[in-house]
């Protein structure tokens, strides 16, 4: 029996480590990232942002990465995509208090008072937050796994009620139900938060016009600043259709003003 | 299937491919295209001007158009149009959409572009200049109606309309009143209503029944009321209603009694009209609020002015906003609740203008002035909404949300730094795709069913009679209960094994239970099916042996035998059946 709980115990572990993330294995990209780093603090930010970037492009999510790259491009004075990269920082890393630091810090220092308006993180998306280290493909798998197990215990107890350790393998079974639960529960709120940062949107030109239709003639509604977050509600032919955080404003900029903080086709 | 269906069936598929082609017709692909255009462009004050709204190339116009904002110029009347036919089986579609407008003051008037949205895509019409004269124009005329009957002298029926204001203002409200009499109780008039052109009509308003005595006969009265709205000044006619009766028998002749044709001349709103004047007429009261007196920067202020009374609310204008310096304003639409209550019709329209703080500070929202014209009392009225104070917070993040801090707080805040970057981390991290984005995921939260599947077959196996319940496997049957025989142990139950195997294979021969039957009867239905005598007459035999060995102590002695028989019957049985 201790040779099943155990194995069990492994594949939870596994699970956790091996879902989640494969870390790059690849030396020169970690030599990369050291030069980026060398490159910022010799004052030379804008190589060093092309660096971070190019790393950013090869498929690589890390809160320290987007960290360094949003400082990068603060100290070109380029707020939108600062903001934007403290965001992803803060969607890998959401307890880390050095990227809540400077997404306060670029969010207070945005030209238009009101464009420190984050959009609200929904309720259900939370409960990811306050344990970030169980990602979605963890979340979901331990979750079937705990799903896999009661449904083990139950035929087996069925097809047997005189199998050995049959009290345990009800613990077990009990077990494994809390553990579908918190996990389900954690897979629904990681889901939730992922849509809400594939919703979020930053502006990134310096200034733009959000017009009542898709058409470079249509009529400007407002001006938005750069740094300034918004939800996004579409993408059609070139123009990204937005909304306001906390008001029903809406209208259309151009795509290549606006940039998602998740990419869908990531 | 009869003739009758065959047809039934025939003209059904007929009528579905007729309905699909029908429904799933091609839209022509033409390119929407947006006009506007005006019936006139010299005009008197006397006069209307009719700008029409032509939209093509469209099959659905999504949000509708609104009537622009003339300076100048003020809107009386709108109507819509909209024209489909199927072209070579294609669908073509145009809309018109007509405002009318009464000239206010003499001299150019410029109409600018108007946007239309369209699929997303705003079209902007070319700008149209008209010029006002201040002398009288040509107005309508009207050709003279019929004769028709002008009173009631004892006819079985009369039919007679009036309304009750011949000489209204533009956007007064009037009430057209058809009245018939029939002095056969059991006559159903049809009113057609007449088209009201020229006039706003929200609809019937009232229609009552009434008996009283005209000279000197008893008439059933039926009453029905309009309310209208003229939209435009100048003569307007209401042509002739006709009220039907059918009589004669199961109602074959049908009788017309038609009503005068009625003239009226319609005043255009008098001058004098003060600056805050867009267009309303009748009875009106104001009443603005703001939905907060405390409002965060950059977030919005929804100020409200809600217009309630008698007239026209579908068309009422909307006000002239006052400018709030340091807010951005959007409008939002304008919903109205109407209804026609003792022939009046009475409402309220709200209203609305989201507005948006750029700076903190103390707010004053100025009051919000409105003019309507009052037909009753022929003057303008001009109502003031009260004033409002709000107040905009500062920004929580920004050093002006703290006035308590010092200057050198606030010199330190801007002084403040970024935190530093971070040391390269031993591994970068490379997500995978969602798990959920996989089939596989998904199908392993199936496979419960296939284990509950797989143990309730085994279950079932597990609890299967010892009988082979195959009707007809006999070869199957034979091979099992020689089988159990053969399993016999040493010093195990010989006599209930080898029953069991004799019945299970009886049971199959004979295609029902036997273990309720006796000896004989298993016998006789053998013999039926072509067992001989001599094997029926063994097999009574052995099965007394069996039942016999069963309550006695020989069972251990002579179990061999009794599995050697058993075997032996089974054979001889299965020889002969199969034979």
């Amino acid at each position: 029996m201790r040779a099943v709980t155990t194995l069990l115990v492994l594949t939870f572990v596994v699970a956790f480590t091996l879902v989640d993330s494969v870390a790059a294995d690849d030396s020169l990209d970690i030599e990369a990232f050291r030069s980026a780093n060398l490159l910022y603090e010799s004052g030379n930010f804008e190589e060093a942002a092309r660096s971070y970037e190019h790393l950013s492009r090869l498929g690589y999510q890390d809160a320290t990465l987007y960290y360094n790259l949003g400082n990068s491009y603060y100290q070109m004075d380029d707020k939108g995509r600062a903001l934007l990269n403290y965001l992803r920082a803060k969607r890998l890393a959401p307890l880390d208090e050095d990227i809540d630091a400077n997404l306060s810090l670029v969010r207070a220092g945005v030209s238009d008072p009101g464009a420190a308006q984050e959009r609200p993180v929904p309720v259900l998306g939370q409960f990811a937050n306050w344990l970030p280290w169980v990602s979605l493909n963890a979340a979901t798998l331990v979750a079937l796994l705990c799903w896999l197990v009661i449904w083990a215990v139950a035929l087996t107890l069925v097809w047997n009620r005189n199998v050995p350790y049959s009290l345990t393998l009800r613990r077990i079974a009990v077990v494994a139900g809390f553990g579908l639960l918190l996990f389900g529960v954690l897979a629904v709120s990681n889901q939730v938060s992922r849509s809400y940062w594939t919703e979020t949107g930053v502006i990134i030109a310096q200034s733009t016009d959000v017009l009542e239709a898709p058409n470079a003639r249509a009529r400007t509604e407002i001006n938005l600043d750069t740094g300034r977050e918004v939800s996004v509600i579409e993408t059609r032919a070139g123009w990204t259709r937005v909304r306001l955080p906390r008001t029903e404003l809406e209208g259309w900029v151009l795509s290549s003003d606006v940039e998602r903080v998740l990419l869908e086709d990531l | 299937m009869s003739t009758v269906n065959k047809v039934s069936l025939s003209i059904a598929a007929v009528l579905v491919l007729l309905l699909v082609g029908l429904t799933t017709a091609p839209v022509h692909a033409q390119t929407p295209s947006v006009t506007a255009s005006v019936d006139r462009t010299d005009l008197t004050l006397t006069d209307v001007l009719t700008l029409t709204l032509r939209i093509e190339g469209v099959t659905n116009v999504h949000p509708l158009p609104q009537a622009p904002v003339i300076s100048g110029l003020v809107l009386v009347g709108s109507e819509r149009r909209s024209y489909q036919a199927f072209v070579q089986g294609a669908l073509s579609a145009h809309f018109e959409f007509i405002f009318k407008y009464q000239p206010l003051r003499a001299g150019s008037i410029d109409i600018d572009p108007i946007n239309v949205i369209l699929d997303n895509t705003v079209h902007i019409t070319d700008p149209i200049t008209v010029n006002v004269t201040g002398g009288s124009g040509a107005t309508q005329s009207s050709t003279g109606p019929p004769p028709q009957p002008t009173s009631l002298v004892g006819q079985d029926f009369f039919a007679e309309s009036e309304v009750d204001d011949e000489t209204p203002y533009i956007g007064q409200q009037i009430t057209y009143t058809l009245r018939f009499y029939s002095a056969n109780a059991f006559a159903r008039p049809i009113y057609d209503a007449p088209d009201f052109a020229g006039f706003w009509n929200p609809g019937r308003s009232s229609e009552e029944e009434s008996l009283a005595n005209v000279a000197g006969r008893r008439y059933t009265i039926t009453e029905a009321n309009t309310v209208l709205f003229p939209t435009l000044a100048g003569d307007l006619t209401i042509e002739p209603t006709n009220v039907t009766v059918r009589g004669g028998l199961l109602g074959s002749s049908v009788t017309q009694y038609p009503t005068r044709q009625i003239n009226l001349s319609i005043r255009p709103l008098p001058p004098g009209e003060p600056d805050t004047f867009t267009g309303a007429v009748g009875i009106y009261s104001i009443a603005a609020e703001v939905d907060s007196n405390t409002v965060d920067i950059g977030n919005p202020v929804t100020l409200t002015l809600t217009v309630t009374g008698e007239g026209n609310m579908e068309s009422l204008p909307a006000p002239e906003w006052p400018e709030i310096p340091g807010w951005r304003a959007f409008d939002n639409d304008a919903p109205y609740k109407m209804s026609i209550i003792d022939g009046k019709v009475q409402g309220s329209r709200e209203f609305e203008r989201v507005l948006i703080p750029s700076a903190s500070g103390s707010h004053e929202f100025p009051p919000i002035e409105y003019s309507y014209f009052d037909p009753s009392d022929e003057e303008y009225v001009t109502l003031t909404s009260r004033s409002f104070s709000v107040e905009v917070l500062p920004d929580p993040g920004s050093p002006e949300a703290d006035p308590l801090a010092t200057s050198e707080e606030t010199e330190d805040a801007e002084a403040q730094d970024i935190r530093y970057i971070k040391p390269v981390p031993d591994s970068i991290a490379r997500p995978t795709s969602p798990l959920t984005a996989s089939s596989v995921f998904w199908l392993l939260w199936l496979t419960p069913l296939a284990g509950i599947l797989a143990v309730a077959t085994l279950v079932m196996y597990k609890r299967r009679p010892d009988s082979i319940s195959t009707p007809g496997d006999l070869s199957a049957a034979l091979q099992v209960a020689l089988a159990k025989l053969a399993a016999i142990e040493p010093g195990s139950s010989t006599a209930d094994a080898a029953s069991m195997a004799l019945h299970g294979y009886l049971d199959v021969r004979l295609e029902r239970p036997t273990s309720g039957m006796s000896a004989t009867e298993i016998a006789d239905s053998l013999g039926q099916i072509g067992a001989s005598a001599a094997t029926c007459e063994r097999l009574v035999e052995l099965m007394g042996r069996i039942a016999e060995m069963r309550f006695s102590s020989r069972e251990v002695e002579g179990s061999e035998e009794v599995a050697r028989d058993v075997q032996a019957i089974v054979r001889a049985l299965d020889e002969e059946l199969s034979a």
